[in-house]
C-alpha cells in the first residue's frame, strides 16, 4: 500500500526526486543533529504545480508533511520526528524577476539567500536579512523561521522584508498572496505565515523587498579586556540610540576558533572579547555613528580599535564572523547553538550566567552573538558520541533558556522553536496563549498534518506541567518537572 | 432581538454586564473599566447574539459608522476602551514601549519623546486616535517610506477573544520569533478577530533635525513619476506625499535624522526637484499635522493600494474620472491612494462617483481596494482560497461571530 503512493509521487516529480531508504540518511536531521527522524520519503517538487499534486496526494493518504529548505535550521524544525514525507525546495531555484522601481524580487522558495543579493546588485539593490548560513540557507526556509542575521539590527528580521508568498496548504490548495500591495488586502496572512515554521503549508514562491545599496559603509572592530566590558559598551550604545547596522560580539574561544580556521579574519587573539560594528547610510551619519562607537569603546576600556580600510578587509572581518559556527568544528565535532534574547539592559548579566552554567558542567562555551538586538548565541562544543557530555549540553541549554526567560528575555530570536524549545513555550506563554495559537493552526490545518510535533505542545501546557509530553523529541530532558 | 438600533442594544448589554455607557463621536458605546468587565460585555453579547465593534476613538470609522449602517437592527454595538489607557512599560535603554489599547496616540508619542525616542509611525495629526484603534485599522504614517509600515514594529500584543479568553503573542523585546506572530494577524484586522488590549512597539531615535519641502506639480500622474525620481536620487527620504486639493496638486516630502546628514541630503533633494520648492527647516507644522491626520483619520471614500509600477497610470485614470473638487492623497512610498471629499469634510455617505471609481480601480489589477463601507475588503475580489482562509481564521477565533457579524470579509457583499 505504502509503495503505491510513493510510486505515485515518483510519477509526479520524477523517480530521481523521490528519495527513500538509505539515501535519505542525509535528511534525517537539520542543524540540530541531536534530534533525528526518518520519514517515509523525501520529495523534491520542481514548482508550485508539482507541489500541489504532491500535497493533494499526501492529503489523500493522510501522511504528515515536513517542509524543508536547505536543512540549516538549528532547532529540529525540518526533521521528520513523527515520520511522514519531507517536501524539500532543493529544485525550486529560480529568481523569476527583480523590479528595480518597486524594489521587489519574485523568487522560488529554494533560492539561496545570498544568491538574491548577488542578482540584485546590478540594480543597486540588496536583500537585507543575512543569516550566518546565508551562503546555504534558502529564502523559503528564512520565511518559515523569520530568520535574522547581523544586519537585522538595522533592517529587521525576515518578516519586515516579505511582501508576498505563494503557499500550498495541507489540502493542496494554492494561497496566492503575490503581487500584494504595500498594505495587505484583508487580514495580514503574509505576516501570519512568516515565522510559522511550516505549520500552515508549504511556501513555494516569495516576493521580497529589496533595499538600495548603502552609499557609505564603515566597519570597525574594538578589542576588549573582558566580555563584561564589551557587553556594557553595547548596552550604553543602545541607550544612546546608536544607529549602526550591525553590532556583534565574539569571545576569546570563538576568536581562537576563527583564527585557526579557513575563516581567519585577522582578529587579535589576545582579545577577551571583540566588538564588530558596522554603520551604513549617508557619509556624515555613518561617521557620527562610528565616532560615537569609538568614544564608548574607549570609555569601556577597549585596548585597540581598528577600521576596515577597504571592501576586502570588511569582507574578511565578516567572513570571520559568519564562519564562526563552522570554525567551532575545530574545538569539537559537534556544536549546540543556543538562541535566546536578553533584555538589552541586561546583556552582561545573562552572558555571564550562560558562562557560569557551562563552566559548572565542564563544557566549552563560545559566545558569538547579535549584541545590538540582545540576541545571544552561547555555543557549546561537544562530542555526541559522549553520552554524558550530551546530557550536560542539553541541561546547560535548557538552564540558559530558563535563566533568560526569568530575566525578561525570550526563547528564540531568529532560529525558531522547532522541537528543541517546544516544552519551554510554556515558560513564556500560558494555556490560553498556546490554545489560541492552536485555534489558528486548527483553522488552517485541522488534521495537524503540517510539520507535526513542532512549536506547540499538543495540549498547550498541560502535558508539560503534568510530567512530560507523550512524545518528547529531546528525550527525557524534554519533560519539565 | 427586537431592539431596532445599536444604542438600545448597548443599553441592554450595559444592564446585563454592569458596564457603564460612554459616548464616542456621538455614538453610544460600552466603556468597560477593566478586562473582567469587558469579558462580561462579550459574554452578554454572545448570549444575546449581538455583534460588537471595538471603535477606539472612532477616528477610523468613516462611513462604516454603526449608525450609518442601512439595517440598524444589525448594526454592531460600539465598545470603547477609553478607560483602559496608559503606558505599562518603557525601560530606558530597551527601545520599546508597551501601552494599553485605549492610550491616545498623541499621549504615547509624548511619553516616549521624553526618553529621546519616537514612535515608528508619524501620525502627528492623530490627536484623538488610540493605540488600539490605529493598530486595528492597520494605519501607518507617511514616514513608512523610511521605517516601513507600523505593523512591522509591533512586537507583541495581548487581546481578548470573543469568548473572553485573554491571549498574548510575541513579547516586549526588539527581536523575538517565539510562536506564531498573531499580533501581525490582529494588526489591520479591524476588530474582526479579537479586541486588542495592549501592544508593544519598537521605538526609533528622535531625529536631531527635520526638513521638509513642498512644490506644485502639474498633475498627480506626473507628480508620482517625479516622486519616483526623487526617491531614486535620495534613498533616505522619510516621507513623500502627493496631494490634490482644490488649490492644485503638490508634491511634499521630508528628511529626518542626524543634523549634518539632513543638511547635506536636503541640498541633493532640492537639486533633484529642480524649480523653486518651498523649503522648511524643521517641520512645516500646520501642513505636517494635516498630512499626518490624513494618514491617521479614516474619512475617505476609497483607499486603493497599488504597486508602484502601476500607480502613475492609475492616478491618471482617477484624475480623469473624479469630480475636480474631490481630494486625492497619495503616499508615494507605499502606492497608497486615498480618495476623499473636498476640504476637511468626512465622508458619511456613499459619494455618487464611488462605484465608478471602484470599477476603474479594480480593472487595473493587481490592486487592492479598501472600500470604507461595511464591506471593507471586497474591491479586488480576493481569491477563493484567500477568502476561505480569512473565514476559517474568523470562525476559529470568533466562533460565536460577534465580532464579524457585519464585517466578515467573506460574507460581505461583492
Amino acid at each position: 500500500m505504502t509503495k503505491n503512493w510513493i510510486d505515485e509521487l515518483r510519477t509526479i516529480v520524477g523517480p530521481r526526486n523521490v528519495i527513500t531508504g538509505s539515501e535519505s540518511l542525509a535528511w534525517e536531521s537539520d542543524g540540530l543533529s541531536l534530534v533525528r527522524g526518518m520519514g517515509q520519503a523525501i520529495v523534491l517538487p520542481l514548482d508550485t504545480e508539482e507541489t500541489v499534486l504532491v500535497m493533494k496526494l499526501l492529503a489523500r493518504e493522510g501522511v504528515p508533511v515536513v517542509p524543508r529548505g536547505a536543512g540549516t535550521g538549528l532547532t529540529g524544525g525540518a526533521t521528520p520526528v513523527e515520520g511522514g514525507v519531507t517536501v524539500g525546495t532543493a529544485r525550486m531555484r529560480e529568481i523569476f524577476s527583480i523590479d528595480p522601481v518597486g524594489r521587489l524580487a519574485h523568487v522560488q522558495a529554494g533560492v539561496v539567500n545570498s544568491d538574491l543579493s548577488v542578482a540584485a546588485r546590478p540594480h543597486g539593490l540588496f536583500y537585507a536579512p543575512d543569516p550566518s548560513s546565508q551562503a546555504a540557507c534558502t529564502l523559503g526556509g528564512n520565511v518559515a523561521n523569520n530568520s535574522g542575521g547581523p544586519h537585522c539590527f538595522m533592517h529587521g528580521s525576515t518578516t519586515r522584508h516579505v511582501r508576498g508568498v505563494k503557499l500550498v496548504d495541507a489540502q493542496g490548495q494554492v494561497l496566492d498572496l503575490l503581487a500584494s500591495p504595500a498594505d495587505p488586502e484583508g487580514l495580514d496572512l503574509v505576516g501570519l505565515i512568516t515565522g510559522s515554521e511550516g505549520m500552515f503549508g508549504m511556501v513555494t514562491e516569495v516576493q521580497l523587498n529589496l533595499e538600495p545599496l548603502p552609499e557609505e559603509v564603515q566597519t570597525i572592530i574594538a578589542v576588549f579586556p573582558s566580555l563584561d566590558a564589551a557587553c556594557d559598551c553595547v548596552s550604553e550604545a543602545i541607550a544612546a540610540h546608536i544607529e549602526a547596522s550591525a553590532i556583534e560580539i565574539l569571545d576569546k574561544l570563538t576568536i581562537a576558533a576563527v583564527e585557526d580556521s579557513i575563516f581567519a579574519a585577522g582578529y587579535p587573539r589576545e582579545a577577551e572579547a571583540l566588538l564588530l560594528v558596522e554603520a551604513e547610510g549617508g557619509a556624515l551619519e555613518v561617521q557620527e555613528t562610528i565616532d560615537l562607537v569609538l568614544q564608548l569603546a574607549k570609555k569601556h576600556g577597549a585596548m585597540e580599535i581598528r577600521s576596515a580600510q577597504d571592501k576586502a578587509e570588511r569582507a574578511r572581518l565578516w567572513a570571520g564572523r559568519k564562519g564562526a559556527f563552522g570554525a567551532m568544528g575545530r574545538v569539537a565535532p559537534d556544536l549546540y547553538v543556543a538562541d535566546v534574547v536578553a533584555p538589552r539592559t541586561r546583556l552582561r548579566e545573562i552572558v555571564a550566567l550562560a558562562i557560569k552554567i557551562a563552566e559548572e558542567r565542564n563544557l566549552r562555551l563560545g559566545n558569538v552573538f547579535h549584541a545590538g538586538d540582545g540576541n545571544l548565541h552561547p555555543n557549546i562544543a561537544y562530542d555526541r558520541r559522549d553520552e554524558d557530555e550530551v546530557r550536560r549540553v542539553l541541561e546547560a541549554g535548557q538552564l540558559i533558556m530558563e535563566a533568560c526567560i526569568e530575566r525578561g528575555g525570550s526563547l528564540t530570536g531568529e532560529h525558531g522553536v522547532g522541537v528543541e524549545k517546544m516544552t519551554h513555550m510554556c515558560d513564556l506563554f500560558d494555556d490560553d496563549d498556546l490554545n489560541t495559537m492552536h485555534r489558528v493552526r486548527d483553522a488552517l490545518d485541522p488534521k495537524r498534518r503540517m510539520n507535526p510535533t513542532k512549536v506547540l505542545p499538543l495540549r498547550a501546557c498541560r502535558e508539560v506541567r503534568n510530567g512530560g509530553l507523550p512524545f518528547s523529541p529531546m528525550g527525557n530532558l524534554g519533560a519539565k518537572t | 432581538m427586537s431592539q431596532t438600533n445599536a444604542s438600545d442594544r448597548a443599553h441592554l448589554l450595559g444592564q446585563g454586564s454592569g458596564c457603564a455607557l460612554g459616548e464616542v463621536r456621538e455614538l453610544t458605546c460600552l466603556a468597560p473599566k477593566d478586562h473582567g468587565q469587558l469579558a462580561e460585555v462579550l459574554g452578554e453579547a454572545r448570549r444575546r447574539s449581538f455583534s460588537v465593534l471595538p471603535i477606539g476613538a472612532g477616528s477610523q470609522l468613516a462611513w462604516c459608522r454603526p449608525d450609518a449602517i442601512d439595517d440598524p437592527a444589525n448594526a454592531p454595538i460600539p465598545i470603547s476602551l477609553m478607560h483602559m489607557a496608559g503606558v505599562l512599560e518603557q525601560i530606558p535603554g530597551e527601545g520599546t514601549v508597551t501601552a494599553q489599547a485605549g492610550t491616545p496616540w498623541c499621549d504615547l508619542a509624548q511619553a516616549v519623546e521624553q526618553s529621546g525616542e519616537c514612535l515608528p509611525a508619524d501620525l502627528a495629526g492623530a490627536t484623538t486616535s488610540t493605540l488600539g484603534g490605529i493598530l486595528a485599522a492597520g494605519r501607518s504614517g507617511p514616514n513608512r517610506l523610511r521605517h516601513g509600515p507600523l505593523r512591522h514594529h509591533v512586537l507583541g500584543m495581548q487581546v481578548m477573544l470573543s469568548d473572553g479568553t485573554l491571549a498574548k503573542s510575541g513579547g516586549r523585546l526588539v527581536k523575538n520569533v517565539t510562536g506564531f506572530d498573531l499580533h501581525r494577524l490582529y494588526t489591520g484586522s479591524r476588530g474582526t478577530l479579537a479586541i486588542i488590549l495592549e501592544a508593544s512597539l519598537r521605538l526609533k531615535a528622535l531625529p536631531e533635525r527635520e526638513w521638509s519641502f513642498s512644490m506644485p506639480v502639474a498633475d498627480c500622474a506626473s507628480g508620482f513619476t517625479k516622486a519616483l525620481e526623487i526617491q531614486q536620487a535620495m534613498p533616505r527620504l522619510h516621507w513623500l506625499v502627493l496631494t490634490r486639493t482644490q488649490s492644485g496638486v503638490r508634491l511634499q516630502g521630508g528628511l529626518a535624522g542626524r543634523a549634518s546628514q539632513v543638511r547635506s541630503d536636503q541640498e541633493r533633494v532640492l537639486r533633484a526637484l529642480g524649480g523653486t520648492p518651498e523649503s522648511f527647516d524643521g517641520q512645516a507644522p500646520t501642513e505636517r499635522k494635516r498630512l499626518g491626520e490624513e494618514g491617521a483619520e479614516n474619512r475617505h471614500a476609497w483607499e486603493i493600494g497599488s504597486p508602484l509600477t502601476h500607480c502613475a497610470e492609475l492616478l491618471g485614470i482617477l484624475e480623469a474620472q473624479l469630480p475636480t473638487e474631490t481630494k486625492l492623497w497619495v503616499d508615494c512610498g507605499a502606492g497608497r491612494i486615498l480618495v476623499g471629499p473636498a476640504g476637511d469634510a468626512t465622508v458619511t455617505e456613499k459619494p455618487s462617483w464611488a462605484e465608478t471609481i471602484g470599477a476603474e480601480a479594480t480593472s487595473l489589477r493587481p490592486l487592492c481596494v479598501h472600500r470604507h463601507l461595511h464591506a471593507q475588503w471586497t474591491g479586488s475580489n480576493p481569491s477563493p482560497t484567500q477568502t476561505n482562509w480569512q473565514q476559517r481564521l474568523t470562525c476559529g477565533l470568533d466562533p460565536a461571530g460577534i465580532f464579524s457579524m457585519t464585517l466578515d470579509p467573506g460574507k460581505a457583499p461583492a
